[in-house]
């Protein structure tokens, strides 16, 4: 009877021993579905916040810098910037020698920002500006209807 | 391999995580419902609502000194056994005899008859034998025989799984066994081996 026991035992033993082949297609089909449930959303939604982060933080940071850097240019008060002082230059126009008999010497004085430059010379003689007021001409143009009718519908 | 308790942690909110305790248990809780059911669908089936389960009601499983998540994983293949063979009770039974080819396993292995030294008719007319009389043993004894000896799992485990005590664990292990020799050797003396239906069957043309 023992050795019959045994004997049960050990073909108990034997036939569990073998593996037994699982199907794989079963296996990832599972799997699949386990992790795509609707367990693990929150997870999901997590991972998509995740990396809206990643990619839109640095997105975001820059957009910011570039953003300060324009309100700081814009709004920086005027005694702080700098010109450049450009010295005057001539410019000598010479088209054609029978046409033109004159070369004309133009000094462009540029503006300056040294207060000096906005004193006038009282050496200089005065220049008399013009009066527009004295010959302002105003042309109107009047359109005048062919058709009476025409006119009517115009008032 | 890392802590389990922390991927369990991590997995009740982890995908990875959950998918790393799935690799690793996928194999004995399928091996387990093939064994208890005898058919691979059933087992795939089996398997499936098991880890479902597991995934719902992981947040309920609770780190015990001796408790292992191996344990609790199998305490819920057992129950999904149970429902199966619950409903399957209610169901119009077709006998193998009459259908077949609904039989998905082939219980004989020819390479254990070589490993124990015996005849390979002989040893598959036992194997086969056995496999018919465990099905006549209850539920319970069925469980525990199949964790034990095809689940490869400790005394200590079972009692987890099945919520004993590890000495009801072994007088049920014991009692099963004694069952299973008693059915065992009714059986032999009611039906001819396989040795002497061949013997039979070589006299009878000298007799005639």
């Amino acid at each position: 009877m023992t050795r019959k026991k045994v004997h049960i035992e050990e073909m108990l033993e034997q036939i569990g021993s073998q593996e037994i082949c699982d199907d794989n297609l079963h296996r990832y089909r599972l799997r699949r579905a386990l992790l795509c449930s609707k367990y693990f959303e929150d997870s999901r939604k997590k991972t998509r916040w995740n990396i809206v982060f990643s990619y839109g933080a640095p997105l975001l940071a820059g957009t910011v810098v570039v953003g300060m850097f324009a309100f700081m240019a814009t709004s920086l008060p005027s005694s702080e910037v700098t010109f450049i002082e450009s010295t005057s230059s001539e410019v000598h126009v010479a088209v054609d020698a029978d046409s033109v008999h004159e070369a004309a010497s133009v000094s462009v004085v540029e503006p300056s920002l040294s207060a000096s430059a906005f004193v006038s010379n009282p050496s200089e003689p005065l220049v008399q500006l013009a009066d527009f007021n004295e010959q302002t001409s105003q042309n109107t143009v009047r359109f005048i209807p062919i058709t009476p009718r025409a006119s009517a519908l115009v008032r | 391999m890392e802590n389990e308790q922390e991927v369990i942690a991590y997995a009740q909110h982890d995908p990875e995580a959950f998918g790393r305790l799935y690799d690793k248990h996928y194999q004995p809780v399928f091996g387990y419902m093939y064994n208890r059911t005898g058919n691979a669908e059933v087992a795939k089936d089996l398997t499936s609502e098991t880890f479902f389960q597991a995934l719902k009601n992981l947040h309920r499983y609770k780190p015990q000194k001796g408790k292992k998540f191996k344990s609790w994983l199998f305490a819920i293949a057992v129950a999904q056994v149970g429902n199966y063979y619950r409903g399957r009770s209610k169901m119009f039974e077709v006998t193998t005899d009459a259908a077949p080819e609904i039989v998905a396993r082939d219980d004989f292995r020819p390479d254990i008859a070589y490993r124990m030294g015996e005849d390979a008719d002989e040893l598959k007319e036992q194997v086969d034998l056995l496999c018919k009389m465990m099905k006549q043993l209850n539920q319970k004894q069925q469980n525990i025989l199949t964790l034990r000896y095809f689940s490869h799992m400790t005394v200590p485990e079972i009692a987890a799984v099945m919520k004993m005590k590890e000495g009801t664990v072994k007088s049920h292990i014991h009692r099963a066994i004694k069952k299973l020799q008693v059915l065992m050797l009714e059986e032999d003396e009611q039906k001819p081996t396989q040795k002497e239906k061949k013997r039979k069957r070589l006299r009878l043309p000298s007799a005639i």
